[in-house]
């Protein structure tokens, strides 16, 4: 992947909400290169800061930039360059493993195929492209996630809790990878976790 | 005091009818209004059949009492994907429910959904012996109606129970399958319209979704509908098939709309993280829901052309008014359910008086 080295995805005075209830207020944060650790405890905000990052939500308040990119005036740019992995359900529960994952790389037009194909194999999942996603276990929900996620060619890549469900050859994997990319230096990956990912964390975020 | 199973199966059927009748409430009150008359007769004659057959020799009276049962068991096996679905069939499967509970359990729901057409029955059953027609043997006719209501509800129970063993078919179908050695990409061309395919036609015929097969229904009847009707039948006949074909199309059309629209805002919070502009997603989206009524007006075009229909001012009105009305209730943006019911049901009448002015 030929990407700027500069990366970085900048929130400035972020106010969101759910209805009445406050959960960013003027909140701000910088991240470059590098893995950050997102963390705390349930409800605290932690999946909607990821899906504010995605772009899959928008800020009432505030701006987020990733690369140059406003997630509001060049959205489409914007969504581009990042990918939200998350989730325990399927979105898309009446596609095919292989439907879903040709339909992401239409939306991705930059993804390299082979690459889909080789974290598939290395999850070891390839057999579960003809059903259905509703009819995969969380851990094979979550391997054909991790799959497209980690061969996407995008700058910010958000990961909400991607141990749950593993198993643990599939848990030695996802951290080696992830250790690659953070010696890489390429993109920004944020993800959430309860316990300690044992990756090379180079920022950690306490949502208190 | 009832198992929990029995308890929950019963609420889960409860809840599956007020979701049905929620979400049948614009079309009910549509078809209520256009058929109102028919449905009033159908229920003054719902206890006909098994009463009729009652007094006919037993082998021709049997054949009519499975037939009407069966007949009448229809509605229970298209609802049967929201009394119990899929998902539940697969919890219990892994829970210690024993045979006799969950049969216990099929046979009470049956029971609840067979309740309305003993009511009917009864009504029906009523009003033939008051008319006391020539044929009718008070006694044989009140078991027939009884051995007919027993074996609806008997054939119910055999539904609910062939459901709750169906452990998803799509297991079995995908692990036929030969699994693949590795992942080969199709592309998907042309992007929109195969985006399309995979966000608003497969949802509709996957997952235990009945859309795909309820608009094939409604578009099948409607041309049923309209090809006898271009036949110039005489007098009555012309006029009901005016108004089915009219009802039928601007139905399927709605229906359409409201499944695409439901699907759209499904989609909405998953299209809001991905790099897509998707209005012309969405305008092909609206636009094939039109399609089916478009064919409608085209086998009316087609049939009414042999009889010079569209040479008078009245057959170039409906074919106008036609293709106009359904562009309508796609194109419209959000309305409230009574504007829009308002809508069909105006569109439907406007069709039907204009279609009955199309032979001079």
């Amino acid at each position: 992947m030929a990407m700027s080295q500069q990366v970085q995805v900048q929130v400035e005075s972020l106010g969101f909400r759910f209805g009445a209830r406050p959960v960013f207020t003027d909140f701000s944060l910088a991240l470059g290169p590098g893995i950050a650790w997102l963390r705390g405890p349930n409800g605290k905000g932690k999946t909607t800061l990821l899906k504010l990052l995605a772009g899959a939500l928008a800020p009432h308040t505030g701006a987020i930039r990733l690369g140059g990119h406003d997630c509001a005036r060049d959205a489409l740019a914007y969504r581009l360059q990042a990918f939200f992995c998350g989730g325990d359900l399927p979105d898309l529960p009446w596609l095919t493993v292989q439907e879903f994952l040709d339909l992401h790389l239409a939306l991705y037009p930059g993804t390299d195929a082979a690459l889909v194909g080789q974290q598939m194999e290395a999850f070891g999942i390839t057999e579960v492209l003809p059903q259905l996603l509703s009819t995969l276990s969380l851990g094979q929900h979550k391997k054909v996630q991790l799959s497209l996620a980690l061969a996407l060619p995008v700058r910010l890549l958000l990961l909400d809790e991607p141990f749950n469900g593993l198993d643990a050859a599939a848990i030695g994997y996802l951290r080696a990878q992830l250790a690659a990319r953070s010696e890489a230096q390429d993109s920004i990956i944020v993800l959430t976790s309860h316990v300690d990912p044992q990756v090379p964390v180079a920022r950690t975020l306490d949502l208190a | 005091m009832a198992h929990a199973y029995v308890t929950f199966r019963i609420r889960l059927a409860k809840h599956a009818l007020r979701r049905f009748a929620a979400s049948l409430r614009g079309s009910a009150e549509i078809i209520l209004l256009v058929f109102t008359h028919a449905m009033v007769g159908l229920l003054a004659l719902a206890a006909l059949p098994p009463m009729y057959a009652s007094s006919l020799p037993l082998a021709q009276a049997l054949g009519i009492q499975a037939a009407y049962a069966l007949l009448m068991t229809a509605p229970l096996a298209l609802l049967r994907k929201r009394v119990l679905p899929q998902d539940v069939v697969h919890w219990v499967h892994r829970l210690p429910v024993p045979r006799r509970v969950q049969l216990k359990a099929d046979a009470l729901v049956a029971g609840l959904l067979a309740g309305p057409l003993g009511l009917m029955y009864l009504v029906s059953g009523t009003l033939l012996m008051y008319q006391q027609p020539a044929w009718l043997a008070p006694a044989p006719a009140i078991l027939g109606t009884l051995l007919s209501l027993a074996l609806t509800w008997l054939f119910s129970i055999g539904v609910l129970s062939l459901r709750s063993r169906m452990v998803s078919t799509s297991h079995w179908w995908h692990a036929a399958q030969r699994a693949p050695s590795h992942y080969v990409h199709a592309a998907l061309r042309p992007r929109t319209l195969a985006l399309w395919r995979r966000l608003f036609w497969l949802p509709y015929w996957r997952a235990d979704n009945i859309v795909g097969w309820q608009q094939s229904v409604l578009l099948a009847a409607a041309v049923a509908s309209a090809l006898p009707w271009m036949q110039a039948p005489p007098g009555v006949i012309r006029a009901l098939l005016a108004l089915a074909t009219c009802t039928l199309m601007v139905l399927v059309t709605d229906r359409g709309d409201k499944a695409v629209r439901e699907q759209a805002a499904r989609l909405a919070p998953l299209i809001a993280a991905w790099p897509l502009a998707p209005r012309a997603l969405m305008v092909l989206a609206r636009g094939f829901s039109v399609l089916p009524a478009l064919l409608v007006v085209l086998v009316v075009f087609a049939g009414g052309f042999h009889h010079g229909l569209w040479q008078h001012p009245a057959g170039r009105a409906w074919l106008v008014l036609a293709v106009a009305g359904q562009l309508l209730l796609v194109g419209l943006p959000y309305v409230n359910e009574r504007t829009r019911v308002g809508l069909v049901i105006a569109q439907i009448l406007v069709l039907t008086a204009v279609g009955s002015e199309l032979w001079p």
